[in-house]
């Protein structure tokens, strides 16, 4: 149940031609950037390395902000499949470990197709910020 | 030629010759990755999950109709090994008849979430509910434990795995009738009602290390990805109607998308908008009821009567979410065996496979309850043959019986053969 490797690529390489900065989603220390471009964030996964349908998983996100040194006020992460119109089926524990790390357990994409996961951080002055990747489970 | 037959005969010039020579990639991993069963996961929260003297005083207990308010019902009433550890009939029956179809047991120990609305979080939380319950056996924790002090062969099967029974002899201390929620409980002191409900909830430990025991036994479909895994790939162990009906299966029909991994469930809750069985009875909640009676449990895998709180299966429960999209969910359903345990859906509404597959295929009679639903399916539309193809898989998934030492009561506890 590894990643749709050829339609994830695709979708990875068109993100970059739009400019963005995805990575693809196969190995450790992948990255976007918030719509607005003021944060980039960098998730790892530790256990297990690979996504796969339906198995509890644990990531760290890093969040910098690229356009000062302002620690963001909070950060949330969601997955959602949109076109079955539900999302995930935990409720994600984050765990600030620093001024901008968190550690997030609990994940779990119950179903094999493609998932939109979102990081929404919450910048000093409460407004939102969204970076947002779009992975295919087989 | 109709258009049916047209695309049976493409079918026959596309799917076939590709069959017969090397498997579809996509199709080969997913077979690879559907069989075979493991053993099922270690459940941490159950110490005795695996002791061999657990499992015989389980299997006892499974058995014994004396646990029930009236003497008549036991788990295997409902869990029939005659009938692939169902009842065969559209809605549980016990001491009433109950609103959900029973579930088999054959690999229930691979679940995450028990009950079709996942309302228990281990096999031994779930093995204790029917018993209280009054619509199945109508006990009561006091009077299971003071039959079991009662009875000289389960107490030393009770005490040879988890120590002495609770002395219970004096009647105003553990009165008949005691459970929560009944006056009795409420007069019971808070201690004495602890070292029953431990006694109780080892009870559940010792049913389900019996029924981890009940696996869903080598079918034709593993035997079949055995000799792929192994570079001998062997099409006669199925037939080709099965090896077209696993490639739709696990092709364009998209069953994969809940019926994947080596039960074939995600092991999670989903809406299919099914037609109800009575169109005059209230809409089910599903999970939308099961979720606050797995939060409200005193036996889950973080509760005070589990053996590991905190381990990592106590914190599925603690993690676990409910959603608008949740309301009328139900658990999705191994297919392992699922030829031998109609009928079908969680209120019985489909009496055959053919049933199931036809309301797939059109989603006839489905009912959007709320707009919140979940939109997984559509209509398959595949044609008669195909269907066919797909039943066929479905049978091959039919696994050799447990051993018949696991289908009767154990000797020497006096349980009569159901």
């Amino acid at each position: 149940m590894q990643f749709v490797s050829a339609k994830a690529l695709l979708i990875g390489m068109a993100l970059l031609l739009a400019g963005c900065a995805s990575t693809g989603h196969s190995g450790l220390n992948q990255s976007n950037v918030t719509e607005d471009g003021r944060y980039r964030v960098t998730w790892r996964k530790t256990t297990p390395e690979a996504i796969k349908a339906n198995e509890y998983f644990e990531m760290f996100v890093e969040v910098d902000d690229l356009r000062g040194n302002s620690p963001p006020q909070d950060f949330r992460f969601d997955a959602t499949m949109p076109a079955h119109r539900h999302g995930m089926n935990t409720v994600v524990n984050a765990t600030r470990t620093d001024d901008s790390t968190w550690q997030l357990q609990d994940l779990n994409l119950h179903m094999p197709g493609e998932w939109v996961m979102t990081f929404d951080v919450t910048d000093e002055n409460g407004v939102l910020h969204r970076a947002s990747e779009t992975v295919i489970l087989e | 030629m109709n258009r049916d037959m047209f695309t049976i005969a493409i079918c026959c010039l596309l799917v076939a010759p590709t069959l017969a020579g090397e498997l579809p990639a996509p199709i080969k991993r997913s077979a690879l990755a559907s069989s075979p069963v493991p053993p099922p996961p270690a459940n941490p929260t159950n110490r005795v999950a695996d002791d061999p003297a657990a499992r015989q005083f389980g299997q006892a207990l499974f058995f014994d109709p004396n646990l029930s308010s009236n003497k008549e019902v036991s788990c295997a009433t409902c869990h029939d090994p005659a009938l692939g550890f169902a009842d065969g009939k559209p809605l549980a029956e016990g001491l009433k008849t109950g609103s959900i179809n029973t579930p088999t047991v054959l690999g229930t120990a691979h679940h995450r979430w028990l009950f079709l609305d996942g309302r228990a979080d281990t096999l031994w939380s779930q093995a204790l509910g029917p018993i209280e319950s009054d619509l199945e056996m109508g006990g009561a924790r006091t009077d299971v434990v003071r039959y079991l002090a009662a009875t000289p062969k389960l107490a030393e099967a009770y005490a040879a795995v988890f120590g002495p029974l609770p002395d219970v002899s004096n009647q105003q201390r553990f009165p008949d009738g005691a459970r929560p929620g009944t006056p009795q409980w409420e007069s019971m002191a808070e201690q004495d009602r602890a070292s029953i409900t431990q006694a109780y909830a080892n009870l559940g430990k010792a049913i389900e290390a019996y029924e981890r025991q009940l696996e869903p036994g080598e079918s034709n479909f593993d035997r079949w990805v055995a000799s792929i895994r192994s570079g001998t790939r062997d099409d006669a162990i199925m037939t080709g109607a099965a090896i077209r009906g696993f490639a739709l299966f696990a092709g364009d029909a998209g069953c994969m998308q809940c019926h994947f991994g080596p039960m074939l469930s995600d092991l999670e809750f989903h809406d299919l908008g099914l037609p109800p069985s009575d169109p005059a009875a209230a809409p089910m909640p599903g999970r939308g009821a099961g979720f606050p009676l797995l939060r409200a449990s005193e036996f889950r895998a973080d509760g005070p009567w589990s053996d590991a709180p905190k381990s990592t299966k106590a914190r599925r429960a603690a993690s676990a979410r409910i959603g608008p999209e949740h309301w009328g969910s139900f658990r999705t359903p191994s297919l392992r065996n699922v030829a031998a345990t109609a009928p079908y859906m969680h209120s019985g509404q489909f009496a055959r496979i053919s049933d199931v597959l036809r309301f797939y295929n059109t989603l006839e009679g489905q009912v959007r309850r709320h707009h919140h639903a979940e939109a997984v399916l559509v209509p398959l539309e595949l044609n008669a043959s195909q269907l066919l193809d797909i039943e066929a898989f479905l049978d091959s998934l039919t696994g050799d019986r447990p051993p018949n030492s696991l289908c009767v009561p154990p000797e020497g506890f006096g349980i009569p053969k159901p």
